[in-house]
């Protein structure tokens, strides 16, 4: 039955990806010679090469080679390489969530794929992440990362807790688990990490805030988000991530935490159900999304950006072709099914149970993410670095609430 | 006290120790005996671990595999071009450390040994390689060895390697300064030239030395991610560290293949170190100076 | 000492290369220091706009010098503990105590562990939730801690790992340094019927001195450019209330961007790594002036 489905979407997707309407492009046989792409993560090395296969099949003339670059200076690197004029011919950027594609595109770096890409089969929102201006300068993966409320389903059953369904009830299943001796939450305590709990937990406090987020009527500092964080800051007072939760140093050893059953919930990215599978495939767990009080639910969470291609690229036909190809619905299918993300889109299927039990915990509302809003309306554009600097001192006591989105606030718009 | 009653109480080094000594030097060598109980700790579930199942290890870190399983090294070993990836390891620090090595004996040499203007200006020049992490230099650098037509060339690395002089050519130069000149006096009354002189007399006397700076020189290149990773794009040069980094880059995703990994790092460095140790321990006693 | 020109086959070769390739990037990022360059696009001379943000923004100064603080904390446990224990180890070494071979492979075998695996132990020892410390703590009834999540914990922490895991070379080029001591010498002080404490406080202590003062400028310049253990142990952000920041790890972060979210600003960054520069030149400068009294020069 699965067999036949995969069959059926991959046929579909070979007839989509065909050259439709206004898109040029040339004759698969006429294109040849060697793209280099770059990659920012290990965790994308198997995916790209499934994709590479499957373009090859299209493409048989075109050498396709990746190179990871896995460090936190991989922006830095890119500018260096594509200033120097040995730039790699496709590159992955965070597109327009952060700073560093639209300033490539600023110094012409990016080439322009509006008319030479097909993305018929791009959503909007996440063709949001690739539109500067007037121009398309990524191609967009139909993912959507998101995050959510992993639980250790044995771990529930054996003690007769069950999901909650309203804000309430979360709270209090947080007390009942505490009382049973064992640490309710997974959590490392890095801003990142502790960003991806709060926005859930936001989003399940005040869903109506939480949807004012989309086109910024609802402001970073609101009286929601605040009393959001504070009742974080109570959770983590009450020992609901653990009674020292301040040395759990990394989101590995968060992951380790409920891998190894010693919590019994880990609230963290939605991309992180590969890698608990990978480390833990006995585990049994599921996923859920915080409810609000009145029992509806949202995903906080975008699509994810993809590849841009490099205006100095020497084998530009090559180039563009592979670009086209990601956007076809075969390509963004692989992307999605090997990387066992959540898919935003109905076309997709997830590949994973867990990818599918996230998608649907979410009762198909997104919400945009908080931190989201803070590099984009920020008027300093010095926001999301204040946060990313004070936002653990709220835990630690070194910053109440309020001085911390006082501080947010100083730097928005 | 004769020889023959010392003999009991007598070190490697020849001394004689009262039975206080003794005891002090019993109880230091048990103090440090228990302190590598954590180095053998953590060697031990390393290796154990990189022989368990994925399931088995993440219930069960330190305890013994319940089934000996290979198939983490399988992964390893068996991904692609090991034996490539394996020979551009070796190449690149063999060569890197052979060049540093002599490259910095010879520059420490020349200031250790002649009196020139500049010397304490090149002393601390040759310092400042110390002093930046790699990562602040690391972007110019790529301009250069792509400007020099050298990225993505395992020589362009190499010669980055050799360049990486600052820590041996200051242990060396102060080294070079405690041996007596006279050695060196008379084989230049001989008619030898000073690179002779320093070829031929000064590096053999200088073994121990110049081995533990081999041996700390080439652990570094050998366990270097970071530049191949960023100067060595291409597959064909490709190191067995940077290989094998994609397994311990994602740590929580690949246990058992991480440390299998490690194990398979530590091999080469670990028979290194057990070919260079008994040279170190010969060192001067059978050398030059005392014949 | 000899005054002619051959000195020069000595150095030039080691000139050439290193100059091309150490010495030149780093003078390039200095100058950048001076601009206000992202890494992309034109780059503009703003004077000294970097270094006054530097010492008078008011977030970015007290983060900067509690990391300098740090730095130099650091820099007196390197010189309080770190160095005399590698000393000591090697000495014992040398005067091959029990077992000397068996201790000098494992002092030295932490040394090329990888740093990954450090960390993986640190979380396995250390976690609150998963660590065996608390686990072990909680069944002896005792009160179990955050470590590196404890300010007062953190940086004692950290110097026992840098201890266990960095000791290594240092043991080993103080080692070779006694390895190197004429046996003449050693054979002339037990014939004369020296006591050990006598024989190491006037022939090996003096000999080594000039050797211990290398290994402590290196040791010097290490301490300042520390960057792989806070990192992995504290995070990038620099632990908690900022325990484990240091200068490197304000440089990455503001040169980098942290996470991949940030925008990045070598500029900036490189105004950072010439103000350490500076502070790296002016400690071993005046280090150097002090050991150099005590130098054995013959």
């Amino acid at each position: 039955m699965k067999r036949k489905l995969i069959t059926m979407i991959l046929t579909s997707a070979l007839v989509l990806s065909l050259p439709i309407g206004g898109t040029v492009t040339l004759a698969a046989e006429d294109v040849s010679g060697t793209i280099v792409i770059w990659e920012h993560d290990y965790s994308f090395e198997d995916s790209l090469t499934e994709l590479v296969a499957a373009f090859n099949e299209e493409y048989p003339d075109v050498s396709v080679e990746y190179e990871i670059k896995a460090d936190g200076d991989y922006y830095s690197l890119l500018q260096t390489a594509i200033q120097s004029g040995s730039g790699p011919d496709l590159f992955w950027t965070n597109g327009t969530a952060t700073t560093n594609m639209p300033d490539l595109v600023s110094n012409s770096a990016c080439e322009d794929l509006t008319d030479k890409v097909d993305f018929s089969f791009i959503s909007d929102s996440a063709m949001d992440l690739a539109k500067i201006d007037d121009g398309i300068y990524s191609v967009p993966w139909m993912t959507l990362d998101t995050r959510t409320v992993f639980y250790n389903k044995d771990m529930f059953e054996e003690n007769g807790w069950t999901v909650p369904t309203t804000f309430d009830e979360f709270e209090k299943l947080l007390a009942t688990i505490k009382e049973a001796g064992i640490t309710p939450i997974s959590l490392a305590h890095d801003s990142w990490s502790a960003l991806f709990a709060f926005e859930p937990i936001l989003a399940g406090y005040s869903p109506e805030y939480s949807a004012g987020l989309q086109d910024y009527t609802s402001k970073a500092d609101g009286q929601e988000a605040r009393e959001a964080l504070q009742k974080m800051v109570d959770w983590a007072e009450a020992g609901y991530f653990g009674d020292n939760w301040t040395g759990v140093i990394d989101n590995q050893a968060q992951i380790l935490a409920f891998t190894t059953g010693s919590t019994a919930m880990n609230i963290a990215g939605s991309w992180d159900a590969a890698t608990i599978s990978f480390n833990n495939p006995g585990l049994n767990y599921g996923a859920f999304a915080i409810p609000s009080e009145d029992g509806t639910t949202g995903l906080v969470g975008t699509a994810a950006n993809g590849f841009s291609v490099n205006a100095a690229s020497e084998n530009m036909d090559a180039a563009i072709a592979f670009a086209n190809f990601c956007a076809s619905k075969e390509a963004q299918t692989i992307w999605v099914q090997s990387l066992g993300a959540v898919s935003g889109s109905e076309e997709i299927e997830a590949s994973t149970d867990i990818a599918k039990e996230i998608s649907e915990s979410g009762s198909g509302t997104t919400y945009r993410s908080w931190q989201n809003v803070l590099s984009s309306y920020s008027s300093t554009g010095q926001a999301s670095t204040v946060w990313d600097a004070d936002f653990m001192k709220v835990f630690d006591g070194t910053l109440t609430v309020d001085e911390f989105m006082d501080e947010i606030a100083a730097e928005m718009e | 006290m004769s020889k023959n009653k010392s003999a009991d109480f007598t070190t490697g080094n020849g001394e004689v120790l009262s039975t206080s000594g003794k005891l002090i030097r019993w109880i230091c060598s048990i103090v440090l005996i228990i302190y590598s109980f954590i180095t053998i700790f953590v060697l031990a579930i390393t290796v154990m671990d990189s022989l368990k199942t994925q399931t088995d290890l993440v219930t069960n870190f330190v305890g013994l595999p319940k089934a000996v399983s290979f198939s983490s090294y399988a992964a390893v070993l068996g991904g692609g071009e090991f034996l490539r990836y394996f020979k551009n390891s070796v190449i690149l620090t063999v060569c890197g450390t052979a060049g540093c090595i002599i490259l910095s004996a010879m520059a420490a040499y020349g200031i250790a040994r002649y009196k020139f203007k500049g010397k304490s200006f090149l002393t601390g020049y040759f310092m400042i390689g110390m002093m930046v992490p790699v990562q602040v230099s690391i972007l110019p650098l790529f301009i250069i060895l792509r400007n020099l037509g050298l990225l993505n060339k395992l020589l362009g690395l190499i010669l980055v390697y050799i360049s990486g002089i600052s820590m041996s050519c200051l242990i060396f130069q102060k080294f070079f300064r405690t041996i007596p000149t006279a050695l060196e006096e008379s084989a230049r009354l001989d008619g030898c030239h000073d690179l002779t002189v320093f070829f031929k007399i000064i590096l053999p006397i200088t073994k121990p030395v110049i081995f533990t700076m081999a041996l700390i020189t080439a652990i570094g290149e050998w366990n270097d991610f970071y530049m191949p990773m960023v100067l060595l794009g291409n597959k064909n040069v490709t190191t067995l560290t940077l290989a094998i980094y994609r397994y311990i880059g994602q740590f929580t995703r690949y246990m058992s293949e991480s440390m299998a990994a490690v194990v398979i790092t530590l091999i080469p460095i670990i028979a290194i170190y057990f070919a260079f140790s008994s040279q170190i321990v010969e060192g001067l006693t059978g050398g030059a100076v005392k014949g | 000492m000899k005054k002619n020109r051959n000195y020069l086959f000595f150095i030039t070769p080691a000139f050439i290369l290193y100059t091309i390739f150490v010495a030149l990037p780093i003078v390039i990022v200095m100058f950048l220091g001076f601009t206000d360059w992202s890494g992309m696009g034109e780059i503009h001379l703003v004077g000294i706009k970097n270094f006054v943000t530097i010492f008078t923004d008011k977030r970015f100064a007290p983060e900067f010098f509690n990391a300098l603080k740090n730095n130099l904390k650091y820099l007196l446990c390197v010189w309080l503990i770190i160095t005399p224990f590698q000393y000591l180890v090697a000495y014992l070494l040398f005067i091959k105590i029990p077992a000397h071979k068996y201790i000098k492979f494992m002092v030295f075998l932490p040394y090329v562990i990888s740093t990954t695996i450090v960390s993986f132990f640190a979380t396995l020892i250390f976690n609150p939730n998963i660590g065996f410390l608390n686990n072990f703590l909680g069944k002896i009834g005792m009160a179990s801690g955050a470590w590196f999540g404890d300010p007062k914990w953190a940086f004692k922490l950290l110097i026992l790992l840098i201890l266990w895991q960095g000791s290594g070379s240092g043991i080993m080029i103080f080692y070779s340094n006694f390895m190197d001591i004429s046996s003449d010498v050693m054979e002339a002080s037990r014939i004369d019927g020296c006591t050990e404490w006598q024989r190491f406080l006037h022939i090996l202590l003096p000999l080594s001195l000039p050797s211990c003062a290398s290994n402590i400028t290196m040791s010097t310049i290490w301490a300042l450019a520390i960057f792989d253990m806070p990192f992995i142990l504290g995070g990038i952000n620099g632990g908690i209330n900022g325990t484990l920041d240091f200068a490197n790890l304000v440089f990455y972060r503001y040169t980098f961007g942290s996470g991949l979210n940030g925008k990045s600003d070598l500029g900036f960054g490189a105004a950072i790594v010439l103000i350490m520069f500076i502070v790296m030149m002016a400690v071993t400068l005046l280090q150097n002036k002090l050991l150099s009294k005590f130098e054995y020069d013959n």
